[in-house]
């Protein structure tokens, strides 16, 4: 999961290497960085997050002008992974469009998750290293680049990991029928909004598989069974791609627990081929490097 | 019949200067790469021994233009088989380099790719076992884009690139999602018991066009159990989790995809790659509450001569015993 930033008051949070910078310092720094670029003409957008309608509540940004550039926040609720913006049929730095002098110089704020997915969508052939500004807020843990400006540390949010991993276990310790109505009742409740699929920085294909119908590999009515499938097969195209970032456990609507989905298929893929998604730059696209590099057989 | 005259030494020259082709002469014409090899079963014309004979004698222009130089899948069956020790898949890659500079083309089905829907992520040309896939800057609605373009060259049309293609833009003719899609779903209504069936529980097999090595075994799959059906694809690795989400979908009990041993994969690693997808599949229905019984894989060798009736016969008594997957929906 991204990791947040701690509370000053909660002394429980265990150390990374590094002290935890404030959400104040991430903040000012963000906004000297983002000021420096556009005056230098390094960059031509900054895509970080600003306050939205109230104080728990940030939305993406994404700043042109350096007169704008006070709006740039960091704080706890900064989760969204903004790699999103740069791929996909209007992505920022979709290269297969453009030609090289036409992409714009992107500087991109980065949570760790959003560090790994950016490294993800480089062995993608997505973008290049190069077309990206990366200003990184860091928590101990892998990534696969190293951001061209730190502009924080932030500590890693060990009690998401622990709920997810308690949750997963709960439903371990089911027989596999209970496990199946569980499941059952929490996709009656998706409504096929897709916002799962809309959120995630991989799902950057066109033409979805979901929306295909030449063949209707899933069917687009919302029965459990249908969402059944459609679940099932949106994780097996992330398989050794997905980084765990949570996006879409937090974009659905429903509540759809999401993230056990996705934390399991991390940890699968951790367990069996010993690979983290997003902390290797020179794997080859990862979905196959995964696949291939050991035998799945039992 | 060869007239003598007509056989030039320099084609024979030219093939040893190759890269895999220096030991075309060794060969002593015993025919064990013929009596191994897999692609007779479905090209009873190709015959390795035949082509090296030829090739030997300096037969030029029948070489060449043959279209067995390319029906040769370096599945390397023969290589360890070959008394003299002869790569037989390189030499014929040697041959078919000589081909290719000379202007001939592969015959046959490749992989075509959809630019329209392409995203150019380059997973297909990781997965490809021959190299065949690159990204390219294409034409596409007068404007440049980057899709992945296929080596009509390289590519022998395993479909490994379809499975693993994110936004199903590129197919092989023969196993594309809409052919493999039909097969599935007609599979599964026809192995429903007939009504009044005193029966339950039907099963699907997948099976590789590859891995069944005995004549006694392809007949047996041409007539399996009752509820059970047979469909057939290229390579394991053209099998994707919408297969079987597919065929759970439509009132199949149990499904069972049957590939190539490891090592013995006809398409290099498409049976690896298969074997990790499924594993990958097996513990997301485990988490969501399918038994792992439900979805196997298994993988036959060329010495795994009466194991695949075995394999489906358990297959056709277990699935009886299993409760509807819908249970009632």
């Amino acid at each position: 999961m991204s990791g947040t930033i701690s509370q000053p008051a909660e002394s429980e949070g265990r150390a990374v290497d590094g002290a935890a910078s404030q959400p104040q310092e991430i903040t000012q720094k963000i906004q000297e960085e983002a000021r420096r670029l556009l005056r230098d003409d390094k960059g031509d957008v900054v895509i970080g997050y600003c306050q939205a309608w109230d104080d728990e509540v940030v939305s993406p940004c994404f700043v042109t002008d350096g007169s704008q550039v006070g709006k740039l926040v960091f704080n706890e609720h900064c989760y969204h992974n903004l790699a999103r913006y740069l791929v996909g049929c209007e992505g920022y730095l979709t290269s297969r469009f453009r030609t090289d002098e036409e992409a714009p110089r992107v500087a991109l704020v980065s949570t760790p998750a959003t560090l790994r997915t950016v490294v993800g969508l480089i062995q993608e052939h997505q973008f290049e290293r190069d077309d990206l500004i990366v200003l990184g807020i860091v928590d101990g843990t892998p990534v696969g680049i190293e951001p061209d400006v730190t502009v924080g540390r932030i500590k890693v949010d060990r009690d998401e990991q622990e709920r997810v991993s308690a949750e997963l276990q709960r439903l371990e310790m089911m027989s596999v029928s209970e496990r199946w109505d569980w499941w059952e009742g929490q996709f009656s409740k998706c409504i096929r909004c897709y916002a799962c699929r809309q959120v995630c920085p991989f799902c950057y294909c066109e033409q979805c598989i979901a929306e295909e119908n030449q063949p209707q590999w899933i069917d687009r009515s919302s029965s459990p069974q249908n969402n059944r499938s459609f679940h099932i097969i949106r994780a097996c195209h992330l398989i050794g791609r997905c980084t765990d970032c949570g996006a879409c456990d937090r974009a659905c609507p429903m509540n759809i627990p999401l993230s056990l989905l996705y934390g399991k298929l991390a940890a699968e893929v951790q367990r069996a081929f010993g690979y983290v998604a997003g902390t290797d730059l020179e794997a080859t696209p990862a979905l196959v490097d995964v696949l291939a590099s050991e035998s799945g057989e039992r | 019949m060869i007239r003598s005259d007509e056989l030039d030494r320099g084609f024979v020259e030219e093939i040893l200067a190759e890269p895999g082709g220096e030991h075309l002469l060794d060969c002593w014409s015993c025919g064990t790469c013929a009596a191994t090899c897999l692609v007779r079963r479905y090209e009873p014309s190709f015959n390795p021994r035949l082509i090296l004979h030829k090739a030997g004698l300096g037969l030029r222009e029948e070489v060449l233009s043959s279209a067995e130089i390319w029906q040769c899948s370096a599945c390397d069956a023969c290589y360890p088989r070959c008394p003299k020790e002869i790569h037989i898949s390189d030499v014929m890659k040697a041959i078919r380099n000589i081909a290719i500079r000379e202007g001939y083309e592969r015959p046959g089905v490749t992989a075509e790719v959809d630019v329209s829907t392409c995203v150019a992520c380059g997973i297909c040309s990781a997965a490809c076992p021959y190299e065949a896939i690159s990204l390219q800057t294409v034409v596409w609605q007068r404007k440049p884009r980057r899709a992945a373009q296929v080596d009509r060259t390289l590519c022998v049309g395993c479909g490994t690139c379809n499975s693993v293609c994110p936004s199903s833009s590129i197919s092989v003719e023969g196993y594309t999602d809409l052919e493999c899609h039909d097969s599935l779903v007609d599979a599964s209504y026809a192995a429903r018991p007939p009504a009044g069936a005193d029966w339950r529980g039907i099963g699907l097999v997948i099976v590789c066009d590859w891995c069944l090595h005995a004549a006694s075994d392809v007949e047996y799959a041409s007539h399996p159990p009752e509820g059970i059906k047979v469909i057939n694809v290229s390579c394991s690795g053209r099998v994707t989790p919408a297969f079987v989400t597919t065929a759970l979908q439509r009132g199949v009990d149990s499904v069972l995809i049957v590939g190539c041993k490891e090592d013995e994969c006809h398409y290099k690693q498409g049976s690896t790659i298969a074997g990790g997808r499924m594993a990958m599949l097996q513990s997301f229905l485990d988490l969501l509450g399918v038994e792992r019984g439900r979805v196997q894989f298994a993988r036959l060798g060329s010495l795994d001569r009466g194991k695949f009736p075995r394999l489906v016969d358990k297959m056709a008594k277990d699935v009886r015993a299993l409760a509807s997957l819908t249970r009632g929906n």
